[in-house]
């Protein structure tokens, strides 16, 4: 047996150290290289619409058509396959690390949690090569399946394709949830409390009780729209005495939770980093414990903001509204809380705190958004930019940010090897500019009325578009310092050593060497 | 007579427009007064935030302040802030509950129009008023001639209402889901097949008021416009009598006697 600082290593070699990967670090990997591709993939998406929508008219695309399926699309990649699966591969890699744990609860599961992504992913990419409707290939819908776009609008097999691929991420997600659910309440090292438990998992543990309890609605949803295409069946259908709203209320649901679950565990990942950067450890932890949790119970049942138009009762909407402007209370005492780590602490811009402090703004205008697109102002944003940009925010940008200071923060300890910090403080400035001007101009768009999702749009709202294309152009340049940082790390190959960060970064991951051996913590660390 | 030849008021937007259109009725003024709130408090925050985030940089730098300060509790600096939140948040709640019970209540209508949305056109039906129905199409460039439209957003024959008067609208959609909206108008209702959704507006300055619907609005993927003439009572009555004659007896109106 070895023990923790150990160098022998027993992985399996070639491909079964992968396909048949037992490891919580390889599922890890995996899952943040799929993430990272699958977001390489949908930014290319958003910067073709961004790039097309510079002018009025069409330039990059035929026919507004294929610009629709692109959106369509985007939504689904973003969110599907690269936001949720990169927080899951966080948590896959780091769970175990800084609970103190050997591997994870239920490693067999975390497998096939990850090699579904991939099968979801190609059904989801066939989907652009068969027909959708009688306009061509590929399905032009919304990205949230709205029935009856999705079902009688949409009769191809394209909508199949995309149904399937959803349910299969979906399973994906809840496989991950209830592993990280386990692996947290029953595998921390002795003397670990939930008290005295960092904020990372925390983060993840409060993420997968949204998804477990969110998921199902989706995968119920998305059987129905499945049953309403090919059996006969009328849930959604009013022609059969169904409702299309029924829909509406069981995916947003899940989407405001999985909004909230896709931001929670950046949140946890920008505290390590705040406070290994800020000569305060700890400080407030439990604070933001609490506001974390009070985040997810609002976002669990403030799901009518999107529905804010549908016609609903005065009463039910009162009720969102109000659920919904309740959530920025604990979203505010987290910045709150953030800041008050900052404040008075002695602290080193290095590249991950960088990022880390970037990510307050981009969250906070995320919240702001999110609590004003509510009832009152709703008739006047609904399916406006306005709205692409608040989600935008709260549930890309942010994240990304988060995110990013995360990858930069923990990459030493993956690879054993230290980034450039320049390359990746230039890959944050030209990120966190980029996507300021990318987003913002929406929200200024969707005010002065222009719908989300059109090709071709009215003159008039020509200037702050071209602008938005500015930024998006700007944060693809950033995506590519990142590339050029990557390579750069892995060859010049900067030794790290188990801290590179010194001792600010007190976490269990860090007593480890960099990278860590296949088997850690046979030998289980007691917390005093 | 149908295109409206001297349109007082337009509420085209404005490239760089920065913030919503102006008013044109007493529902969208209120809730410009709301979102002139939400942005200014939401603009307040985040100039504390970025102050905040400023000031710590300059004055908590490892260079200027090498060592920590050892404060471990602030449970009480993070309660007042919450609830310094939740002071704000009641502020924000109170105008948008009025807002939403505005948009929500159901004055008696001077007049009731049917809005069906279909893909690629609305078709407007009034019911109490002759009970005729015709549709507004968007009017493209080719077919407009000279009459230099406003681009993408004029339509052939715009829902035609009084200035000053309760006007009702009932949404549904005939084949998927659509959203009837006029921004300077406050109105925004989802036209859901199988439903009928209920809104209204008065509109207090006679002119076109135009909206948009896209995204979900048909698999086409192109913009659907919405747009609305107000018009004084002698005019509309004027319309009225014509459009009755025009769309009752054969007309457009035969074309969806057989629609879904």
């Amino acid at each position: 047996m070895t023990d923790a600082g150990s160098v022998r290593d027993d992985a399996p070699r070639t491909w079964r150290r992968y396909v048949y990967a037992v490891s919580h670090r390889d599922i890890g990997i995996m899952f943040l290289c799929f993430a990272a591709l699958a977001g390489i993939v949908g930014f290319a998406m958003v910067l073709s619409m961004r790039g097309e929508m510079m002018e009025p008219g069409l330039q990059i695309f035929r026919d507004s058509r294929r610009f629709c399926v692109l959106d369509t699309g985007s939504g689904i990649v973003t969110l599907f396959f690269c936001i949720l699966p990169a927080a899951v591969g966080f948590g896959y890699w780091l769970i175990p690390l800084v609970i103190g744990a050997p591997n994870l609860a239920f490693v067999r599961m975390g497998n096939l949690s990850f090699w579904l992504m991939p099968f979801a992913f190609a059904v989801f990419s066939l989907s652009f090569c068969v027909a959708g409707d009688a306009g061509g290939s590929g399905l032009c819908a919304d990205w949230t399946l709205s029935p009856p776009l999705s079902t009688y609008g949409s009769p191809g097999p394209a909508a199949d394709f995309v149904i399937a691929a959803m349910l299969m991420a979906a399973v994906s997600l809840l496989l991950a949830a209830v592993d990280f659910v386990a692996t947290i309440l029953n595998m921390r090292a002795p003397g670990m409390t939930l008290s005295k438990m960092p904020l990372l998992p925390w983060s993840l543990l409060i993420a997968s009780f949204l998804i477990v309890l969110a998921t199902p609605a989706l995968s119920a949803a998305l059987i129905m729209l499945l049953a309403d295409r090919h059996f006969g069946a009328t849930v959604f259908n009013p022609a059969g005495g169904g409702n299309p709203l029924l829909y509406r209320h069981l995916f947003w649901y899940f989407g405001n939770a999985a909004a909230w679950a896709s931001v929670l565990p950046g949140i946890g990942m920008v505290g390590h980093v705040v406070y290994a950067f800020s000569g305060k450890p700890g400080f407030g932890r439990l604070g933001i414990v609490y506001a974390m949790i009070a985040l997810a119970a609002v976002g669990l049942i403030g799901w009518g903001r999107h529905l804010s138009t549908a016609g609903m009762p005065f009463d039910l909407q009162a009720f969102f509204l109000i659920v919904g402007l309740a959530v920025a209370a604990p979203a505010a005492a987290l910045i709150f809380a953030l800041v008050a780590v900052l404040w008075g602490g002695s602290i080193s811009f290095r590249a991950p705190m960088l990022w880390a402090i970037g990510f307050l703004p981009v969250f906070a205008v995320g919240v702001l958004s999110a609590a004003a697109l509510n009832g009152g102002v709703g008739a006047l944003l609904h399916g406006s930019t306005f709205e692409t940009a608040g989600d935008g925010y709260l549930v890309v940008f942010g994240p990304a940010m988060a995110f990013f200071a995360g990858w930069y923060f923990w990459f030493p300890k993956f690879a054993g090897y230290r980034w450039s910090d320049a390359l990746a403080k230039l890959h944050c400035v030209l990120t966190f500019v980029g996507g300021n001007l990318m987003l913002f101009p929406l929200f200024l768009l969707g005010m002065a009325g222009m719908p989300a999702g059109a090709a071709d749009y009215p003159a008039v709202f020509a200037g702050w578009n071209h602008l938005a294309g500015v930024g998006a152009y700007i944060a693809a340049a950033g995506g590519g310092v990142f590339l050029i940082g990557l390579f750069e790390a892995l060859i010049v190959r900067r030794r790290a050593g188990a801290n590179p960060w010194g001792t600010g970064a007190d976490g269990l991951e860090w007593t480890l060497p960099s990278p860590p051996p296949y088997r850690t913590f046979d030998q289980l660390p007691v917390i005093r | 007579m149908i295109l409206g030849e001297n349109i007082a008021t337009s509420s085209m937007p404005r490239d760089w427009q920065f913030g919503p259109p102006d008013a044109a009725g007493p529902a969208m003024a209120q809730i410009c007064d709301l979102g002139r709130l939400l942005f200014d408090l939401g603009g307040a925050v985040l100039l504390l935030l970025v102050v905040a985030l400023a000031w710590v940089a300059i004055r908590f730098n490892v260079r200027v302040h090498p060592v920590p300060d050892r404060l471990q509790s602030n449970t009480l600096m993070l309660m007042s802030w919450t609830g310094a939140c939740i002071v704000v948040l009641v502020v924000l709640a109170i105008p948008s509950l009025l807002v939403l019970s505005n948009a929500t209540a159901a004055p008696r209508p001077d007049l009731t129009v049917t809005a069906i949305g279909r893909t690629g056109y609305w078709t407007y039906a009034y019911p109490e008023a002759g009970d005729f129905r015709f549709d507004s199409r968007r009017l493209h460039a080719k077919t407009a001639g000279d009459n230099k439209p406003p681009n993408m957003m004029a339509v052939d024959y715009p829902m035609v209402v009084p200035v000053n008067r309760t006007v009702e609208i009932l949404a549904t959609g005939a084949d998927v889901v659509h959203f009837w909206s006029v921004p300077a108008l406050g109105v925004g209702i989802d036209a859901i097949p199988g439903r009928i959704n209920r809104t209204w507006f008065r509109a207090s300055k006679p002119g076109i008021y135009y909206g948009l619907c896209a995204g979900a609005c048909g698999a086409d993927g192109a913009i659907v416009p919405v747009a609305v003439k107000v018009v004084g009572d002698a005019e509309y009555r004027a319309w009225l009598s014509w459009a009755i004659r025009e769309y009752a007896e054969g007309g457009v109106a035969d074309r969806f006697a057989a629609a879904p």
